[in-house]
Parts: C-alpha cells; sequence; structure tokens
C-alpha cells in the first residue's frame, strides 16, 4: 500500500511537476498494450467466473467485454435506458478510491458488480470492472419490474436472469480484492510506464532540443565561418588597399624626397649662378677696366715705340758703325757692295768709298775665288755659313778672316750680310802657344824625371852611405893590417849585400816606372792601388821628413780611365810639393792626409796637407806653366802643378787648389769609370 | 874622443859605429833625435855626428837645441842634400859631410878636431 502511495504521489519534486504537467493527455491504451490487458481480463474472468472490462473514467469501454452474461450485454445493454444506466454504474463502481475496492449492486440490472480505478500520477484514467453475479439479494420480482422499466422483454430477461452466475458475497468480495490488488499493479507498471513515457519523452525532448541546439550551433558555426570568412577576406581587401596606400605612400614620400633633393641642388645651381654671374659681372668689370687700362698703356707703348724706333734705326746705324766686326751686305751674284761698316773698311785697307758700287772682284778680295763659290753654294743650301777665309788687303797683304754669313731678299734681290773678323794675328799666337805647351810638355817630362830624382837620389843615399861606409871601414881596418874579427866581418857584409839589395830594389822601381812612362795605353785604373805603388816610393821618404800620413781611401774601388803611370806622376808631384811646403815650416804634427772618394759620377782625389795657406793671388796662378814659388834650382822648375794639370785634363778632370782651416788641399775631379770596357 | 852618432837609418847608424870605432873613438848611438837629446843631458861628448833628415826633428833642429844645453857644443852634420845645392844653417856645424862619407875624408875631420 505504501509503495503504491509512493508511486502515485512521487515525492520527487521536479516529477511531480512533470506529472500535473503532462498526465493531462495520457490515455489507458497509451500506456498499455491493450491485447496484453485484453488477455489478462480474459483470463482474471475466465479463472473467477465472473464478467469483466475495463472503462475510461466516463465508463466507455476500452476493452472487449469478457464473460458477460446474457442479461447484460444481450438484454440490458441493447436497450437504451439499460446501457446508459450500465454506463453511469460503471462509473460509479469504477470511483477512484484508496482504501479498496468498491462493492455494489449494478444501477442497472442490480446485480453485483466491484471495480477499482487505475490512476496514474493522481489522475484517474480507467476502471476495472468485474461483477454480473448474484447471490439472494437479487429477486425476480425486481427483475421484471427493471425489465419493465428499460423496456426489455420481461420473459427473455427473467430467463436470462436465472443463467447469472451466483455466488456467495464474500466469495465476490474476494475477487474484488484480488481486483483491486491487480488495477493497482496496473496503476504502478501505468505509472512505470508514464514515467517511463516521460523520461522516453524527456529523453526526445532533450535530444530534440540537443539536435535543435546542434543544429543551431552548426548553423552558428557556419554562419560565423562565413562570417568570418567574409570578414577574412574584407580583412584581405583592406589589407592589400593598406599595402597599396602604402606603397603609394612611399612612393610619393620618395618622389617628394627626390623633389627635395632637385629643389636643393636646384637651390646650389641657383647660389652657384648668382656667385658665377657676380664673379663673371666682377670680372668683366675689371676685364673692362684692364682693357682700357691696357688700350691705355698700348696708346703709350705707341707712343713710345714710334720714338723708340726712331732712335733704335739710329742705335743699329751706330751699332753697324761701331761694331769690331766687320759688316758688308753685298749682291749675292757678283759681291756687289751695298752697305759696309767702318771696321770693314779698315780689315780690308779700303776706303768706304772705294767698295760701295764695286764687286769683290773688281778689288780682288778674296785669295781663292773658289772659296766664294763654295759660300754662295752654302748658303742656297743652308742660308747661313760660318768658316774661315783668306781674303787680301788693299796692300796685297794676305789675312785670315773668320766670316759668318746669312742670305737675305733685299727688294727682291738675293744679297749677302757678312759678319767677319780678322783672326790673323790670333792664329799666329794660337801656333804660338801650340810650340809653348809642346816645349812646356818637354820640361814637365824633365821636371817630373828631375823631382823623381831627387826622391829616388836620397832613398838610394842611405843605403850607399852605410854600403860605403862599412866597405870603407873594413878596407881601412884591413890596410891597417888588423885582422877582422870573424863574426863582426860577417855582420858587416851582411850589411853591405842589405843595403845593396835596397838600392837594387829602388833602381828596379825605377825601371818600372820609367818602362810604364812609355806606355800611354789608357786602361781601367784603381786609384788606390796607383797610391800603394807611389807609396812604395815615397813613403819612406815622407816619414823621414818627420810627416804623417793619413789615408782616407773609397769603400768603392775608385776606378777611372787612364794611364797608370801618368797617374802616379799626379801622386808623385802632389806628395813632393807636400813635403817641401811642410818642410818649409816648424811644427810637430806635420801631416799629409790621402782621400779618395767615389760620388755619383766622379772619383774625386784629394792631397791635403797642413802646411802654410797659399796666398789668394798665387791660387790664381798656380798652374800655370814656370809660375814657382820656390827657388828655382834644378828640384823646382815651376813645372809640376802644370804637369798635373795636363795630365788631369788628358784624364778628362778637373782640378783644384782651396785653403782650409788645417792648411791646402789640391782637389782633383775624374769621371768614374763605370764597367770593364766601356770607355768615358 | 867621446862622440854621439845620431841618425834614423840603422845600417847607417852601425856602418858608421863601426867606421869610428876603427878610427879608435868611443861611441854612443841614438837612432832618434830626442834620444839623442836626452843621451846629450846625461853625458859629455866630445863631438855630435848627425844625419839631417830625419823624424820628429831634422838635424839643424837638433843642432840648436843641443847649442841650447851646450852653446860650445862641437857637431858635424852627415847629409845627402849638398848635391842639388846649398845646405840649411851651415854656421850650426863644424863641418858638412856628404853622404856617402869617404873614410880619409872623416878621418881627416876628427883629426883636427
Amino acid at each position: 500500500m505504501e509503495s503504491m502511495k509512493n508511486n502515485r504521489l512521487p515525492e520527487n519534486e521536479d516529477l511531480r511537476r512533470y506529472f500535473s504537467e503532462n498526465t493531462e493527455n495520457v490515455k489507458f491504451e497509451d500506456l498499455f498494450n491493450l491485447k496484453d490487458i485484453q488477455r489478462i481480463q480474459d483470463d482474471f474472468s475466465g479463472a473467477t467466473g465472473v464478467a469483466s472490462i475495463i472503462t475510461r473514467v466516463d465508463g466507455t469501454p476500452i476493452t472487449r467485454p469478457s464473460n458477460f452474461c446474457h442479461l447484460c450485454i444481450d438484454i440490458i445493454r441493447n436497450t437504451e435506458r439499460g446501457y446508459a444506466n450500465c454506463c453511469k454504474s460503471d462509473a460509479a463502481i469504477g470511483a477512484f478510491r484508496a482504501d479498496g475496492p468498491v462493492v455494489q449492486t449494478c444501477l442497472s440490472g442490480g446485480l453485483w458488480d466491484a471495480g477499482a480505478g487505475i490512476a496514474i500520477g493522481g489522475r484517474h484514467i480507467a476502471n476495472w470492472l468485474i461483477g454480473q453475479v448474484r447471490d439472494e439479494t437479487q429477486t425476480e420480482a425486481k427483475m421484471l419490474e427493471y425489465a419493465r422499466e428499460i423496456r426489455a422483454d420481461e420473459q427473455a430477461f427473467l430467463t436470462a436472469f436465472n443463467q447469472v452466475p451466483s455466488m456467495s458475497r464474500e466469495k465476490f468480495e474476494m475477487i474484488a480484492k484480488a481486483l483491486y490488488t491487480l488495477a493497482n499493479q496496473l496503476s504502478t507498471i501505468a505509472f512505470q510506464n508514464v514515467q517511463m513515457h516521460g523520461f522516453i519523452a524527456e529523453r526526445k525532448m532533450a535530444e530534440e532540443a540537443l539536435r535543435e541546439a546542434n543544429e543551431h550551433l552548426e548553423l552558428k558555426v557556419e554562419e560565423r565561418t562565413q562570417e568570418i570568412v567574409a570578414l577574412n577576406e574584407e580583412l584581405t581587401a583592406q589589407n592589400e588597399e593598406i599595402t597599396a596606400v602604402n606603397e603609394e605612400l612611399t612612393a610619393q614620400n620618395e618622389e617628394i624626397t627626390a623633389m627635395n633633393e632637385e629643389l636643393a641642388t636646384l637651390n646650389q645651381s641657383l647660389e652657384g649662378i648668382n656667385d658665377v654671374l657676380e664673379t663673371r659681372v666682377a670680372e668683366r668689370t675689371a676685364d673692362l677696366t684692364a682693357t682700357h687700362e691696357e688700350l691705355s698703356a698700348q696708346f703709350d707703348e705707341l707712343v713710345q715705340a714710334q720714338k723708340d724706333l726712331f732712335a733704335s734705326e739710329e742705335m743699329l746705324s751706330n751699332v753697324f758703325q761701331a761694331s769690331y766686326d766687320g759688316i758688308a751686305v753685298v749682291r749675292q751674284e757678283d759681291g756687289l757692295f751695298y752697305s759696309v761698316n767702318q771696321s770693314y773698311c779698315c780689315m780690308t785697307g779700303h776706303e768706304k768709298d772705294e767698295l760701295i758700287g764695286k764687286t769683290v772682284e773688281d778689288i780682288n778680295l778674296w785669295v781663292d775665288p773658289g772659296q766664294r763659290r763654295k759660300l754662295i753654294g752654302l748658303l742656297q743650301e743652308h742660308g747661313v755659313a760660318r768658316f774661315e777665309i783668306k781674303i787680301r788687303r788693299k796692300d796685297k797683304t794676305e789675312r785670315t778672316w773668320d766670316g759668318s754669313w746669312q742670305r737675305i731678299e733685299i727688294n727682291g734681290v738675293w744679297s749677302i750680310v757678312s759678319i767677319a773678323t780678322d783672326i790673323t794675328d790670333r792664329k799666329l799666337i794660337e801656333a804660338e802657344n801650340v810650340a809653348n805647351i809642346q816645349r812646356m810638355n818637354r820640361l814637365e817630362r824633365l821636371s817630373s824625371l828631375g823631382t823623381l830624382a831627387a826622391g829616388v837620389a836620397h832613398e838610394i843615399n842611405q843605403p850607399l852611405q852605410a854600403l860605403k861606409v862599412t866597405a870603407d871601414g873594413m878596407c881601412y881596418w884591413l890596410e891597417q893590417g888588423k885582422c877582422l874579427d870573424q863574426e863582426q866581418a860577417k855582420s858587416d857584409c851582411n850589411r853591405i849585400s842589405r843595403s845593396a839589395e835596397r838600392i837594387s830594389s829602388i833602381v828596379k822601381r825605377l825601371r818600372d816606372f820609367v818602362n810604364r812612362s812609355r806606355s800611354a795605353d789608357m786602361e781601367a785604373v784603381n786609384l788606390n792601388e796607383v797610391e800603394k805603388s807611389v807609396l812604395d816610393l815615397l813613403e819612406h821618404r815622407i816619414k823621414s821628413h818627420s810627416i804623417s800620413l793619413r789615408e782616407e781611401l773609397s769603400q768603392e774601388q775608385p776606378i777611372v780611365w787612364g794611364n797608370s803611370t801618368r797617374l802616379e806622376e799626379i801622386y808623385i808631384n802632389f806628395l813632393v810639393n807636400a813635403i817641401q811646403a811642410l818642410d818649409s815650416v816648424d811644427q810637430a804634427d806635420k801631416e799629409i792626409v790621402i782621400t779618395t772618394d767615389c760620388k755619383n759620377d766622379k772619383v774625386v782625389l784629394e792631397i791635403s796637407n797642413n802646411g802654410p795657406f797659399i796666398p789668394q793671388e798665387v791660387i790664381a796662378k798656380i798652374f800655370d806653366p814656370f809660375f814657382s814659388t820656390k827657388s828655382t834650382n834644378g828640384e823646382n822648375m815651376g813645372l809640376g802643378l802644370s804637369i798635373i794639370q795636363s795630365i788631369v785634363s788628358e784624364h778628362g778632370g778637373h782640378i783644384s787648389a782651396v785653403n782650409h782651416d788645417k792648411g791646402v788641399s789640391f782637389r782633383i775631379e775624374f769621371p768614374k769609370h763605370r764597367s770593364e770596357g766601356e770607355k768615358p | 874622443m867621446n862622440i854621439l852618432l845620431v841618425d834614423d837609418d840603422i845600417d847607417c847608424l852601425e856602418a858608421l859605429r863601426r867606421l869610428v870605432c876603427m878610427l879608435g873613438h868611443s861611441c854612443a848611438i841614438a837612432d832618434d833625435p830626442r834620444d839623442a837629446m836626452a843621451q846629450y843631458a846625461q853625458h859629455a861628448f866630445d863631438l855630435v855626428i848627425t844625419d839631417f833628415r830625419m823624424p820628429a826633428m831634422d838635424g839643424s833642429e837638433l843642432a840648436r837645441k843641443i847649442r841650447v844645453v851646450n852653446p860650445e857644443a862641437k857637431i858635424i852634420l852627415l847629409t845627402g842634400y849638398a848635391t842639388f845645392g846649398e845646405m840649411p844653417g851651415e854656421s850650426l856645424f863644424l863641418a858638412v859631410i856628404e853622404k856617402p862619407v869617404d873614410v880619409h875624408e872623416l878621418k881627416d875631420v876628427l883629426d883636427k878636431m
């Protein structure tokens, strides 16, 4: 009973609400399979022997009647009143009750009926009815009365009544109780069905809602996607638009920058042009000023030039007349004199009047007329000529002229301008000079030999002295009749031999020198070696004169193209001169310095001594022949330095003498000999 | 006599010493005029025979210096120079003998002393 109550009134609030909302339209047929219900009903009737039917609340049948008795189904319900009463009765009997079945007599036929309501969620939906049984309560009389009431055949009615099964009231009530249990069970099932149905419906609704929500969502998603796609496209489009705008802006920016630069350039150009214009205006102004000044100056110059021209013509005329050279202008063809100056007259011995209008042939000028023809040939070829000619003066004496000639055209006639100097006297002097030089060279040789001989004599005298004194001593001793100590004699003889050897050595060197003198062959000569050779002869002498010798020789070999013997003579002369100069003074630190140096293309030899200075007027003449500050004895013939100069000249060199703070230096520069076999 | 011989040429000096000794004189020698001066200051020499051309100082200079020490000093000059003319400062010397010296000439000069 409790569970029924629970079933009927679900505690779950939601469910209760559900039922109140949803059982409205629920029908019995919806909750049960009618075929199953029919079979249960039929079986129940069969087992119990009672009639049975399930009706709606209003009494209309849901199921087919089971085991209905002939009286009810064929007689009473076949009548209008009977049927209506049956329905009323069924409804009444089926009234829903919680405490048990309704058992009462039928409101129609009066037979025993019972009913149990079937409710769901507190709502009454059907009635299960049983009955149509009789006991001693029903009488034939009451039956007949009701038959008449419903206008049924009384006899049939009564017959049918007798056929109605009868049972005790107790038994019927037990059956009714079973019915109640069954009806309640059906209610529970119905409730569960409804619940199930509700769940299913709810589920269906939920599913539907879910489906709808899903669809909605899909739609939304689709919509949203499309929206997004659209938005994306829009954004892309916008982006492209922005990019395009950006590019356009960049381009515009560049354009503006370019324009800006152009403007700046233009501005600069304008400034430049402005400057240039200003400069030009200034220049133009300056030019005009300068031009004006120039023109003024030119005008002045022209005025001056005109004056100068007159002056210069006069001056030229004066120069022409005053020239020391003889000048003549003659016709080329025949030597007709146009013009002559005073010198020319003097040089020819003719007066001016005797020349003008005459030809060279008229005055018999040329000693060799062939020379004039040669001259004209040269002039026709070259325009100018210069050479020596022989001429004949008025007094028939012959002279030598050094002439220069130029061919010019005067008024369309070829003429010759002749400028000449009489060199007859100069040539004589030159010839004399040549003879003098030849003589001087001979003297130089003698002097050189003399200088050398003086040196050699001293060199020889020393060993000769030792030799002679030793030998004399030995002879003297022997003449005295005395015996020579053997050791002493041996020592003396050794000294004699050694001295003789020294003399022999000097003689040999002298002979070498003479032999070499004979050869004038030029070759590559190392000055340092020349010096070494000379010092073999003179070093002893230098030392014996209390003179120290210092050599500062070039690291690079001082090679010159020359004759070694002639070069030795230079050294000998310089050294002998230096020794003599130093002998003339009383000083402690006498010194001769020999220096060789290679500078660029020159080899420089310098021989210095710290003896007395050479007076300036002497230096000027020191290389002249026969000039000497020394007494003219055999040792000094005044030719030393002039010999040196001629030798130096032979070797293409240059010599100079200078005083310096310590004494005197002679400096000779030779051209450097560059390589073997290459002549300077 | 006690004689000082001066010559820078050792051979000449030795030869002369031999000869002078043979002539019966005692000799001292100096191959450097400065050494000669030093010896002259220490010993009283009767005579000095000197060469002319020598390093450091020549015969004339030596003679002058000796005369500073002893104005009465007797000095003879030997020289190869005379061949070519006059000799410098002859008054300094008792005699000038040309090289090469002849033994008899030298003996005469010494004997006259």
